[in-house]
């Protein structure tokens, strides 16, 4: 009983009349690394911030080492050692990496003067204690997305954090970025820090977890430790339904490819890219972070231009200088930043489905024809299964959804090549087996796909062919079904 | 072979270094004011004399000091349009007051007026944008408003002659140090070294990057974030409040029509300074850098015989130059970190 960090006893949470926790209890032991699995909208991220002081439980018992505390802020739950590593890390760009983690230290000693001195020692020391190296005076906004986590989880951990809360930390890493995350949690779990881990990747948990705690609809459906923890339970007890996904087998092969590339280069981004797409296949191209796997998705689409090279559609040598150009072609692409680069977020949702093919909607005079607007984004909304109101803005919908509604913006321009670059990131299970259902009918809708990935699970359930890029070059090329999970990590995190 | 990896990994540092340096808004700007230093003076040799120079830096330093709030409030996020009103507001109503109750008091008690004058309009400004929360640049565009309507009304809407001007600011206006420096120039580096130490050695100092950089960060890590900007605008009130009292002396009339009209000449020698407008960024020594360079453009220039008009061309040319050099950067660290 003593040593548990943090307990709740039948907490309860309200907003507005609806109930989003119902009665829950959990223990954290010290040193404990917790899973807490659950879908967007499940829970967790209120449990998350009744622990960290953000919102008051309604009713119930929150204990923090042995303490209970009727209601808690967040400078107490600070105080009490518990700190939290959000999504979007809570960094400021404009300082330098010591200034990130040593402000908060003189904020938390209660300092009137700033030493820059004992910030460079306070984040050499936190730094160390994770076993990374990083240049102290570079601004966290020039440094990549990897080391800003490094830096926020330096930031949480430098004064004696007792319980470290990561918020789904590994969606903008790649896989041996993540290694390097389960060697830090792990250390951090050695000297006593207890862990909770937010992630519904089935990797992720079995490889740094000791107990999985799935909340549903604000309830507990499952709390065991994480060698009692059938593998294959995690999605049922997130979403109660039974989700199978099925390797993806393509259908017939047309003889000639659809879309070929042959020699394309970029600069100092990549470096002759060759490959084909035949109807029905869905192509991977996979890789490190800065492997060139996202430039060469942009260049394809024309983003920034190829320096080398030639494209072929259906045979047909085409050049795609720019996007316009990309469009004319009908190669379509979904970015892997859905929020910045593919919805309009304060367009309506089906302002959103026409965007791309404005052009087809014109009447005689050039002004858009509204009924067949209507009718064209109801089309599509219905076989997309996209859960809300044509006319309710882009930002109101959730993650998944806001992916479909980017996805049909550009399956309703008909495209012949159709490139998607991490179409799943951040989005939950669910959704993501649905996003997956659609790539596999489209491969089966004679459309060329190019899927741009790093999810293992992802690449061999829903690719025939892949291709990993190393340092801009193509290092590796097999047919997904020669591959398992292991082979295929492996290729990926060799280092040249 | 050890050896050569050493020298070209040094190289390359060393190239990165220039670059970084190259790169950074403060070595552009002296190598600007340099280089139009060179050309003024190898046409008209009377620009390099000591005289020249006390002079540029006198005609600097009101917008040197207001310019010093100005870009506290910008590191912080905000565009402050009030910044001239509140200066000329400050020190008009504290001539006016010391002129009322003691007009031989010492030049001390004018600035004190000035400066709690110029902290309470701050002060408000502050209540408004922390309050309601709304964008800087909407709040000062009314309180600016507010402040010079106020004043006209109940403060005065007559200009003080020279001759009705307390002892104590035309003895202030002709105090010269150093063979020939004016002594407000002085003041103005004493406040720049003040405000430098404030914003790099204090936690509130910090406190201004780190809410101009992320608010909600800096609310995370356990800044009080309206108090933080209570007291940013509290003391850029001051600041503007100093700066009106050194243009009344050193005009030797307080006029209350004057000096509105210049607000936005401060912020674009801010801007130039370095100072990005969406926040977090700049550096008191940008402020002077953009102050002296601005002068320059548009006081100088005359020596070599462009006119004022063509001066404001070539300093429109200059800021957009800056304007897209800070553009550049910021594309040019976003792909870096894609």
């Amino acid at each position: 009983m003593e040593n548990n960090v943090i307990e709740l006893r039948d907490i309860c949470k309200s907003f507005y009349g609806v109930q989003v926790l119902k009665n829950i209890n959990l223990d954290l032991k010290v040193g404990e690394a917790l899973c807490i699995a659950g879908e967007n909208g499940s829970g967790k991220s209120t449990m998350i911030k009744i622990i960290s002081g953000a919102y008051d439980y309604d009713y119930g018992m929150l204990k923090i080492n042995g303490k209970e505390f009727p209601s808690i802020t967040p400078s107490q739950s600070i105080a009490e050692g518990i700190q939290v590593i959000y999504q979007d890390f809570s960094l400021f760009p404009n300082l330098t990496v010591a200034e990130n983690i040593g402000l908060s230290y003189h904020l938390l000693e209660n300092k009137k003067a700033y030493n820059a001195k004992s910030s460079r020692e306070i984040a050499r020391e936190s730094l160390n204690r994770i076993g990374v190296d990083l240049d102290l005076d570079r601004l966290v906004e020039d440094i990549p997305v990897a080391q800003k986590q490094i830096v926020a989880i330096a930031r949480a951990i430098m004064q004696d954090a007792k319980v470290v809360i990561m918020d789904e930390p590994t969606t903008a890493l790649t896989q041996n970025e993540i290694y390097r995350l389960y060697d830090i949690i792990n250390n951090l779990k050695a000297s006593g820090v207890s862990i909770i881990f937010v992630s519904h990747k089935l990797d992720e948990i079995f490889a740094v977890c000791d107990r999985v705690y799935v909340i549903r609809n604000g309830k507990e459906v499952a709390n065991y430790p994480v060698d009692q923890f059938e593998r294959g339970k995690l999605s049922y007890y997130m979403t109660g339904a039974e989700i199978y996904e099925e390797a993806f087998v393509p259908e017939e092969l047309s003889e000639e490819p659809v879309f070929e590339v042959r020699g394309y280069s970029n600069r100092n981004n990549f470096k002759d890219i060759s490959f084909k797409i035949h109807h029905g296949e869905i192509l991977c191209i996979t890789g490190r972070l800065g492997s060139g796997r996202g430039e060469l998705a942009k260049t394809l689409f024309g983003v920034s231009p190829a320096t080398e090279g030639e494209m072929f559609i259906h045979g047909k040598p085409v050049r795609v200088r720019n996007v316009s150009e990309a469009i004319k072609h009908k190669i379509a692409y979904i970015p892997d930043d859905r929020l910045a680069e593919g919805i309009f977020l304060r367009a309506s949702i089906k302002d959103n489905l026409v965007a791309v093919i404005l052009d087809n909607l014109k009447n005689k005079l050039g002004l858009v024809n509204e009924k067949v607007k209507a009718k064209s984004a109801a089309e599509w909304q219905e076989r997309l299964a996209i859960k809300a109101t044509l006319g309710a803005p882009g930002q109101s919908l959730s993650g998944g959804n806001q992916q479909r509604v980017v996805l049909g913006k550009w399956l309703a321009s008909n495209p012949e090549v159709l490139i998607l670059n991490c179409p799943t990131m951040g989005v939950d299970v669910k959704s993501k087996s649905e996003i997956h259902e659609l790539i596999r009918e489209m491969a089966a809708h004679d459309i060329a796909i190019l899927l741009i990935s790093d999810d293992i699970g992802e690449i061999l359930n829903n690719s025939n062919r892949v291709i990993v890029m190393n340092d801009g070059r193509i290092s590796f090329e097999a047919e997904t079904e020669t591959l398992d999970y292991d082979s295929l990590s492996e290729k990926i995190t060799e280092i040249l | 072979m050890n050896k050569i990896d050493q020298k070209s990994s040094f190289m390359s540092r060393l190239t990165e270094t220039v670059n970084n340096l190259l790169m950074r808004n403060e070595t552009v700007l002296v190598l600007i004011t340099i280089g139009l230093s060179v050309i003024i003076g190898s046409i008209n040799s009377k620009f390099f004399t000591i005289g020249t120079i006390y002079e540029i830096l006198l005609a600097t330093v009101v917008w040197g000091i207001i310019g010093i709030g100005v870009g506290i409030v910008m590191i912080s996020g905000g565009v402050d349009l009030s910044s001239t009103t509140i200066a000329i507001f400050s020190a008009y109503s504290a001539t006016k007051i010391m002129l009322a109750i003691n007009p031989d008091a010492p030049l001390i008690l004018l600035f004190l007026i000035a400066i709690v004058i110029g902290g309470l309009l701050g002060l408000v400004n502050g209540l408004f944008i922390s309050l309601f929360n709304i964008p800087v640049f909407f709040a000062t565009l009314a309180t600016a408003t507010i402040y010079k309507a106020l004043m006209l009304e109940y403060i005065g809407n007559i200009y003080i002659t020279p001759a009705q001007m307390p002892q104590a600011a035309l003895d202030f206006s002709r105090t010269y140090v150093l063979g020939g420096l004016h002594v407000s120039v002085l003041l103005m580096f004493a406040l720049l070294i003040l405000s430098y130490i404030i914003l790099r050695y204090t936690i509130v100092g910090r406190g201004v990057y780190a809410l101009g950089g992320a608010p909600e960060s800096a609310a995370r890590i356990g800044y009080k974030l309206n108090r933080l900007k209570l007291s940013i605008y509290i003391y850029s009130g001051m600041m503007y409040a100093i700066g009106g009292v050194v243009y009344v002396c050193n005009s030797r009339l307080a006029d209350p029509y004057d000096l509105m009209d210049s607000r936005l000449t401060v912020i674009a020698a801010v801007v130039l300074g370095g100072f990005s407008l969406t926040g977090g960024k700049g550096s008191v020594w940008g402020v002077l850098l953009g102050a002296l360079l601005s002068t320059i453009i548009r006081n100088n220039l005359i020596l070599i015989g462009i006119s004022s008009d063509w001066a404001n061309f070539v300093f429109g040319l200059i800021f957009i130059a800056a304007v897209v050099l800070q553009a550049f950067n910021t594309a040019r660290t976003k792909r870096r970190t894609a």
